[in-house]
């Protein structure tokens, strides 16, 4: 969906349009390798119109969506991904606990079949599963 | 299991299924999906207060029985529930939402423990109802696959869709708080440092499950 526009009356939500994931696999990705700043950043953006994004895409609900409607549908799915850990989590919402459980963030990745792990030089990179070895995992609904 | 006799299953046909291999016991993984002691401990900033019914700041049990292998509990929520702006806005249309609710229910949230490995837990959420299975499968004695399935019925706006996303965003970062402590728990058990775990009063499925794990395999010595 890359190069697709938001609908023009949340055209002030175009920087965060990266957020426009189609897959639980991507949300947990992106939130996973979002800084606490970025994250609190694009929740601040999304609940500054969130009455007003919600109204709109509820008037259009059952109706073949636009590709800049869909986007916006996505950035709500994104949200939802990460709301919890600003709102529930760490203190002030800066989301905290994501920088101080990575072990949280590994299950997180383990739930959608993926893993963070640690390489060599001590950076982080996702490592895919070898087919066969472990039975299918993640979500089986796109949304 | 007659309390179920009437559950609209096939209502409920929007499914998310989410298996994890957790390092622990499947019985250990069990325990943990079948009590709300441990809800405000792990549990306290994803579910604050929601499940506080009593004066000592805990659940009070609604509901509990023991089968011959089963087991049946049910809670209730209390009257003030954890609040975010996210909620707040998502809950604005929640009067027009057709209400789905599960005949038979005895609380908010009722739990049924089928043995030897199932878990069905159907959730009364505002005006709607959601139904959660857990399956643990043992694959060694210190590894489980833990199999969780939401069964959800088809939304009826966006914010209704939004309120089923944020429910099983909720319940992964649960489930994912529970892996952890089993994790930890079992590393604990297996070092043998001790050698009893007790297990109290609010614990009776758990005892009452125990007793039936010990019976089928031959009793403890």
């Amino acid at each position: 969906m890359s190069g697709s526009r938001l609908p023009a009356e949340f055209a002030s939500l175009e920087p965060y349009a990266g957020w426009a994931l189609e897959s639980e696999r991507e949300w947990v990705d992106r939130k996973l390798t979002s800084s606490p700043d970025e994250i609190r950043s694009f929740c601040d953006a999304m609940m500054g119109q969130i009455n007003e994004v919600l109204d709109y895409l509820d008037k259009k609900w059952g109706e073949e969506r636009s590709t800049p409607d869909q986007r916006l549908q996505l950035l709500l799915l994104s949200l939802v991904e990460i709301s919890t850990l600003v709102e529930l989590y760490g203190p002030a919402g800066t989301g905290a606990c994501l920088r101080a459980t990575p072990v949280r963030a590994d299950i997180d990745a383990r739930l959608v079949d993926r893993r963070l792990v640690t390489t060599a030089s001590g950076g982080r990179r996702w490592a895919s599963r070898v087919a066969g070895t472990r039975p299918e995992t993640g979500c089986n609904e796109t949304v | 299991m007659e309390p179920l006799d009437d559950c609209p299953f096939h209502e409920m046909k929007r499914t998310f299924t989410y298996r994890v291999e957790v390092n622990a016991n499947w019985k250990l993984l069990f325990d943990g999906q079948n009590e709300f002691y441990h809800l405000p401990f792990p549990h306290r900033h994803i579910m604050g207060n929601d499940f506080v019914t009593n004066a000592r700041e805990h659940h009070r049990w609604r509901d509990l029985r023991l089968y011959a292998c089963h087991g049946f509990s049910a809670v209730d929520f209390p009257s003030y529930r954890t609040v975010t702006p996210l909620r707040i806005a998502l809950a604005s249309d929640l009067c027009e939402t057709p209400e789905f609710r599960i005949p038979g229910m005895t609380g908010d949230m009722d739990q049924y423990t089928l043995f030897p490995n199932l878990t069905i837990e159907i959730v009364r959420l505002a005006r709607t109802s959601v139904c959660v299975t857990y399956a643990v499968w043992p694959i060694e004695v210190g590894r489980t696959l833990w199999e969780v399935r939401f069964h959800l019925k088809e939304p009826a706006s966006v914010r209704d869709h939004l309120r089923q996303q944020s429910f099983r965003r909720v319940s992964l970062d649960i489930i994912q708080e529970d892996v952890f402590a089993a994790e930890s728990v079992y590393a604990g058990l297996a070092s043998r440092a001790k050698s009893r775990m007790i297990l109290q009063d609010s614990e009776i499925i758990l005892r009452h499950r125990h007793k039936v794990v010990e019976n089928f395999i031959g009793g403890s010595q």
